[in-house]
């Protein structure tokens, strides 16, 4: 194998692998990155097993092969050298030898055999703007559990259905969903996959990486969800498991509806969860006619009390909330007003922003006892 | 290459091939057997056999998936490997966070109990929850092939808070995966984790069927064979692996604190043979408690008549036969009853020595 590459173009496919490759294992092949030099490209791969990586840019190749490098201490020297040339040969012993311009470097790399193998990638299933995939995972991802028990939450569910695209996620104590209209072309019938955590953050750096008007190839086999984004491919492991009946915890009479501006909420919520309960970060709605009252109290620091102006024909309701939650939520929702619809205080409470014309956004989250 | 290759067991083999066959995979197994008896070879070949890309109830060791899963059945140098990668000096921390996972094919884990460090290794290597916890993750994700496979070697070492890690993949497991627990004895387990594996158990080889498989895969003399099938206890990768002067030498101080305790010698000459048992062993304190009862047994079937069948130190026989005429029955399970206490207490990382010493003391003929 000996090749060179532009230092601009290899740096940028190198840290878009580093989120992928583990940083610390005592499986030694995990850390390195396997290149291939082919043509007039270099091929570059990056695994954890779970999660893997398959990117690549233009290069001089003059001869072909393929060997493995230690990827931290690649990006962190290709990170310091100059804007120029970088030349890599293999040499004997799956040593490397990287020069350019008068510096010369020889890192130690591995037997190319011992890297796993990737899967092929199917026939693409759908096609979907990166922007909206990457819109919907932003409006999603953080409802995501982090309790490792409860390993059928520990992803987003993606529903594809022929002219509608919607992305769930949930913890159990809340719930985030995010639907769209878009023509699935080549799709007839509905399909749901359960898109792991990680998975759901390298999409969405591939995405932005790629640019305003870029597609994702989606595909699937039956094991791995693979997502093609330009020349870039992202191969996932699939989670086994069934995603819970979201629908069934979907509110459908919550009546007692009150509208607020997103960053008015935002702001209160914030000043007073500063003096809410350290443990349950709680903070507690009053709604009645003369407006919004948002408290917390704790024992230690002190309390707390916002209102906010605001017609209300309802009768009178209180409801606890973590504060953690709802600030999650108002961060991803869209500026403007926001519906809070409520039905009393032992129901969940659901929140939709209202000026986002093109995603229909729903959250649903767990009250609290006050 | 196959499930052909393994000694002895059959039983155990023909099940799992009928698992394989039929395609009724339990989630969990657990193998439990004298050391070196070939749970985990037979682990290794069942992770080959559920993932071989030829066959379905066998493994022809020739295709990708078998020659990678195969790397497996050697783990000491993957073990050395992923030490050096995390480095010798790693605290405790860091064991946690980077565990040490043997896997030469993506689909197919081994968690041995972790060393801690390469050059200088603790006394007791335990399971860790970094180890438990990384299975119990990568368990959820489907395999790339057909199976997940995750052999526990070792599996009595779990702490047991820590093993109720599993209670929650052992009661709704996944699918695609299956866990193999392995251990020298079903009841150092916890009883909520035994009830949930599928158990199996290794019986220990007869000397014969020890001599052949030596006789097929080392270069050992007649003689030679036969000593070291007398003395590897029914198992093979004893047997294989045994250093015979030392294993010979082991037995000899052992004996010979038994007879200085039924003598009722000095304590200074006492503790000095029970000193030779500690300090500068080879063996692990474990394996030399081992000795202790496969000595008695032999005392106890000399003093009581069984004449007919084979001793398990026939090299002994004199010096048993010595020993044997001053002890009795009491005295036999005194013995017993202080070494499973000294057992027992190692869990608890007791002195060795002077629990041993302890032990001799009880046995002092006065």
């Amino acid at each position: 194998m000996e090749f060179s590459v532009k230092k601009f173009d290899l740096l940028e496919e190198l840290s878009l692998t580093q989120g992928v490759v583990e940083r610390k294992t005592t499986i030694p092949i995990l850390s390195n990155l396997l290149c291939e030099a082919k043509g007039n490209r270099l091929t570059i791969t990056a695994t954890d097993l779970e999660l893997s990586i398959r990117t690549g840019c233009e290069a001089k190749v003059k001869k072909e092969g393929s060997g493995t490098i230690p990827a931290k201490k690649l990006l962190e020297l290709v990170r310091l050298l100059p804007e120029e040339e970088i030349r890599f040969k293999l040499l004997e012993n799956h040593w490397v030898e990287i020069v350019c311009d008068r510096k010369k470097y020889k890192m130690v790399g591995m037997s190319k055999d011992n890297f796993p193998a990737l899967p092929a990638f199917p026939h693409p299933l759908v096609t979907i703007p990166a922007k909206v995939l990457s819109s919907l995972i932003a409006r999603t991802q953080f409802a995501i559990s982090m309790e490792e028990s409860r390993y059928t939450l520990n992803g987003g569910l993606l529903i594809l259905k022929p002219d509608l695209l919607a992305m769930v996620a949930t913890d159990g104590h809340r719930l985030a969903l995010v639907e769209t209209d878009h023509k699935l072309a080549g799709l007839n019938s509905e399909a749901r996959v359960l898109v792991p955590k990680k998975a759901m953050v390298e999409v969405q750096r591939l995405a932005a990486n790629a640019g305003e008007d870029a597609q994702i190839e989606f595909a699937r086999d039956d094991n791995h969800l693979f997502f093609q984004v330009g020349p870039r491919l992202l191969i996932s492991r699939m989670l086994t498991g069934q995603f819970p009946n979201y629908e069934a915890v979907l509110p459908r009479e919550n009546k007692k509806t009150v509208v607020l501006e997103r960053n008015e909420l935002n702001d209160a919520v914030r000043r007073v969860s500063q003096l809410a309960d350290q443990r349950s970060h709680v903070v507690k709605f009053a709604v009645a006619t003369d407006g919004v009252e948002i408290s917390a109290s704790s024992p230690e620091y002190g309390e707390a009390k916002e209102t906010i102006d605001k017609e209300y024909k309802g009768d009178p309701l209180s409801i606890g909330f973590n504060a953690q939650y709802l600030l999650d939520f108002l961060s991803a929702a869209a500026e403007g007003p926001i519906s809070i619809e409520l039905k009393d205080e032992q129901s969940a409470g659901q929140m939709r922003p209202l000026a986002d014309d093109q995603y229909r956004y729903r959250y649903v989250i767990m009250p609290m006892r006050i | 290459m196959g499930f052909a290759e393994f000694a002895g067991n059959q039983r155990v083999v023909t099940a799992l091939q009928g698992m394989l066959t039929a395609d009724r995979v339990p989630h969990a197994m657990l193998f439990s057997g004298p050391r070196g008896v070939g749970k985990y070879t037979l682990a290794v070949m069942f992770a080959q056999a559920a993932n071989c890309a030829r066959r379905k109830d066998d493994f022809c060791g020739e295709c990708e998936p078998c020659r990678r899963i195969g790397l497996l059945a050697e783990p000491a140098p993957l073990v050395e490997q992923g030490l050096a990668q995390r480095g010798e000096s790693a605290d405790a921390a860091m064991v946690e966070r980077v565990p040490l996972i043997l896997q030469t094919h993506p689909d197919v884990w081994s968690i041995v109990p972790d060393p801690m460090r390469l050059r200088n290794p603790v006394a007791r290597p335990v399971l860790h929850m970094g180890q438990l916890r990384a299975v119990a993750r990568a368990a959820n994700f489907k395999p790339t092939a057909r199976r997940r496979v995750f052999i526990l070697d070792g599996a009595e070492t779990m702490r047991w808070d820590l093993a109720n890690i599993f209670l929650k993949i052992l009661e709704e497991p996944p699918e695609s995966a299956t866990l193999i627990l392995l251990a020298p004895n079903p009841y150092l387990l916890l009883s909520t984790i035994r009830s949930r594996c599928l158990q199996f158990y290794f019986a220990p080889l007869s000397t014969e069927q020890l001599e052949e498989i030596l006789k097929r895969r080392t270069q050992l003399k007649p003689s030679e064979r036969k000593l070291a099938a007398q003395l590897a206890e029914g198992s093979p990768g004893r047997a294989m692996n045994m250093d015979l002067e030392g294993a010979a030498q082991l037995r000899r101080d052992v004996l010979q604190v038994l007879e200085r305790a039924v003598e009722g010698r000095s304590y200074a000459e006492l503790f000095d043979a029970t000193a030779q048992l500690v300090k500068g062993q080879k063996e692990s304190f474990e394996n030399v408690l081992e000795v202790f009862y496969i000595v008695i047994t032999d005392l106890l079937e000399l003093a009581y008549g069984s004449t007919d069948r084979p001793l398990r130190n026939p090299a002994l026989r004199q010096e048993l036969g010595a020993v044997c005429k001053k002890i009795d029955l009491e005295w036999v399970a005194q013995a017993v009853d202080g070494l499973d206490e000294l057992h027992g207490r190692l869990r608890r990382n007791i002195n060795r020595q002077l629990g041993l010493d302890a032990v001799a003391i009880s046995l002092a003929r006065r």
